[in-house]
């Protein structure tokens, strides 16, 4: 048998438990085990990596739907959706839409949302550094140049919104105190909730928006004109902008 | 301008970044896991560039996928290819192994058939990618819990044919030779004693579990002594080779790691002495 | 159409004056955490998803279909998170 052969056997058992037994044709049976056996060992390795790193990747579902039941939900997933990029950290991007149509979970729509935050965190703690814009060089730009002004987010900024409390779900998961924290008996899940993450050097931030500031980052992020963004936010606009600098969700500007 | 390696080092894991940045840890050399820090412009890269000016460091990979039979992963060369121009390791390793078929990648260590099919291929494939990083490549054994049916050689004879062929350098594990000797009942003295001494850049040490059926190279616990004793012969036979402690899962405190590379460090005053 | 351009002008004040500000420092940052209930997690301890290992691992075999079951993990404290009783169950 060729090596290319070879490992197409291989590779099809390690990702579907029922062709094991054409891979094991290929394996010598010696010692305490025999062939199969030793073509699982690679099934349970290879699952095995990839269930611990979903788990560092969806801490918080994990907690929620419990050890073994993530367990399980992990292996199903790898199997129906292994990885294509040796770049480990692109790997679960579908996994919130894998939990969304799990049988056991729909009634629990809210939690593929959670994974949906958990997702944006590790994206926003992926994405490019970037040094801030000096906008003191907006004195520069003349009216004409204006009309065309595009603000900036950071690539790390992530907009999500939800018809679950997600963000208190996800603070309640957390070891740290912090003001806005309920405890899970007592947290209100039916409320829409917006949030922004975003990383600043080290640092990732998440926090809560109120609508107009979600409306506000949104209309930036699909590269509304400054006019678009005056027509539609009106006297709210300059304290919006303000705050939206002074945390650095917006990072610079450019002309179009 | 890259610091030079010497002497018993350990692996960089995530646990203990923040810790090594804040201060100056005694640490003789660190290795990195290449591929956690292949996305360009990333803030894991700023922090390694962090630690490059005060460590040296040698890059070892997972995901070359040497022994793979799909066309090479130009982009992953790639980004290999200018971390290591703009970091400077000591050197670049990767496994002597598949880790990827059919556009699938595992993420997973997984061995060849040793064949004379394999060792054109894997050499090649070596070659190429020596070209493409216009370096020498450091190749390591993995650990292993099959043998194909058409492999018609020792893993020893594999291995010296392909780094003859493709003239590139080992990295010797010596915890992954105890592991595949007991696994497939072999001497792993037969093992060392084939292994070319010029070619042997640098050595891993690590702790394997027992699964009572098979040893499993988990890297979650100390080196057991088994091990320790072979490392002794590989030092007798190879001399002061650079060495490095792997702890991947259950990962210890700082000082806990630091101290199975003084124990490494000491095997090697010893048995040199 | 004028209103707006009179908006436009005070948002690039606002802007102008917001730049002049600076960005927070550490202790104003803190504050401002709290006042806007902010979360900050910080370095790859916190941040960090496992990442690559050259090790193997252990792990059972799950058999097909045995992971449909019901979650019960810390969603069943939260009021109205789990699934009321199956009744085809
Ligand atoms: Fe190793």
């Amino acid at each position: 048998m060729s090596l290319p052969e070879l490992q197409h056997h291989f590779i099809t058992a390690i990702f579907n438990r029922d062709q094991r037994d054409a891979a094991a044709l290929l394996v010598k049976s010696h010692g305490k085990l025999d062939a199969a056996q030793r073509v699982g060992i690679y099934r349970n390795s290879v699952h095995g990596i990839l269930w611990q790193y979903l788990e560092s990747l969806y801490p918080v579902c994990q907690q929620l739907l419990g050890a073994e039941f993530f367990e399980a939900a992990s292996d199903c997933y790898v199997d129906q959706q292994p990885p294509t990029r040796p770049f480990l950290a692109e790997y679960g991007a579908g996994f919130a839409d894998f939990l969304a149509a799990h049988p056991a979970l729909q009634q629990m729509l809210w939690i593929a949302d959670v994974a949906r935050l958990e997702w944006a965190r590790h994206q926003a703690w992926n994405a490019v550094n970037q040094a801030a814009a000096d906008f003191s060089q907006l004195a520069n730009v003349d009216a004409a140049q204006q009309a065309r002004l595009v603000l900036v987010l950071p690539a790390s900024a992530q907009l999500l919104t939800s018809a679950y409390a997600i963000h208190q779900v996800w603070l309640a998961h957390q070891p740290e105190d912090s003001p806005e924290k309920v405890a899970l008996e007592q947290l209100e899940l039916h409320q829409t909730q917006r949030v922004l993450v975003w990383r600043a050097g080290r640092r990732l931030h998440q926090v809560l928006l109120d609508e107009a500031t979600w409306a506000f980052l949104t209309a930036i992020q699909q590269a509304n004109r400054l006019p678009d963004l005056a027509e539609r936010f009106q006297a709210q606009l300059p304290a919006l902008l303000m705050t939206a600098v002074q945390r650095g969700w917006i990072l610079s500007f450019t002309v179009l | 301008m890259s610091h030079p390696v010497k002497g018993c080092g350990i692996g960089l894991r995530f646990q203990h970044i923040d810790t090594i940045v804040d201060s100056n840890q005694p640490i003789p050399w660190l290795e990195i896991l290449t591929d956690n820090y292949l996305l360009p412009g990333s803030v894991q890269q700023d922090y390694l560039f962090e630690i490059a000016e005060h460590y040296p460091l040698t890059f070892h990979g997972v995901g070359m996928s040497l022994g793979s039979t799909d066309p090479l992963d130009t982009e992953y060369v790639s980004r290999v290819k200018a971390l290591v121009e703009r970091v400077n390791p000591a050197w670049v390793s990767d496994h002597l192994c598949w880790t990827s078929a059919h556009g699938v990648v595992t993420h997973d260590l997984i061995p060849l058939p040793y064949t004379e099919e394999t060792i054109r291929h894997v050499s090649q494939r070596i070659s190429q990618v020596q070209d493409s990083l216009e370096r020498r490549l450091v190749i390591e054994n993995v650990s292993s819990y099959l043998q194909y049916q058409q492999s018609a050689m020792s893993e020893w004879d594999f291995l010296c044919a392909v780094v003859e062929a493709a003239d590139c350098d080992i990295l010797l594990d010596v915890n992954n030779i105890y592991v595949s000797a007991c696994n497939h009942d072999f001497d792993p003295l037969a093992y060392l004693n084939a292994i070319p001494v010029q070619r042997v850049r640098e050595i891993h040490l690590a702790g394997y579990e027992d699964r009572g059926t098979h040893l499993l190279d988990t890297h979650g616990y100390p080196v057991s002594d088994a091990v320790w004793a072979l490392y002794a012969q590989a030092i007798q036979r190879f001399g002061a080779v650079p060495t490095l402690i792997e702890w991947d899962n259950n990962v210890p405190e700082l000082p806990v790691l630091l101290a199975e590379a003084a124990k490494a460090a000491e095997v090697q005053a010893r048995v040199l002495a | 159409m004028n209103m707006n351009k009179q908006v436009m002008a005070a948002a690039l004040m606002a802007l102008g004056m917001a730049a002049a500000s600076g960005t927070l420092s550490a202790g104003e940052e803190k504050m401002e955490m709290e006042k806007c209930s902010g979360i900050v997690k910080a370095g790859m301890n916190d941040c960090g998803a496992n990442g690559h290992a050259c090790a193997g691992q252990s792990k059972a075999d799950n058999e097909a279909g045995e992971w449909i079951k019901v979650p019960k993990g810390t969603c069943e404290k939260i009021t109205g998170g789990t699934v009321v009783e199956d009744k085809k169950g």
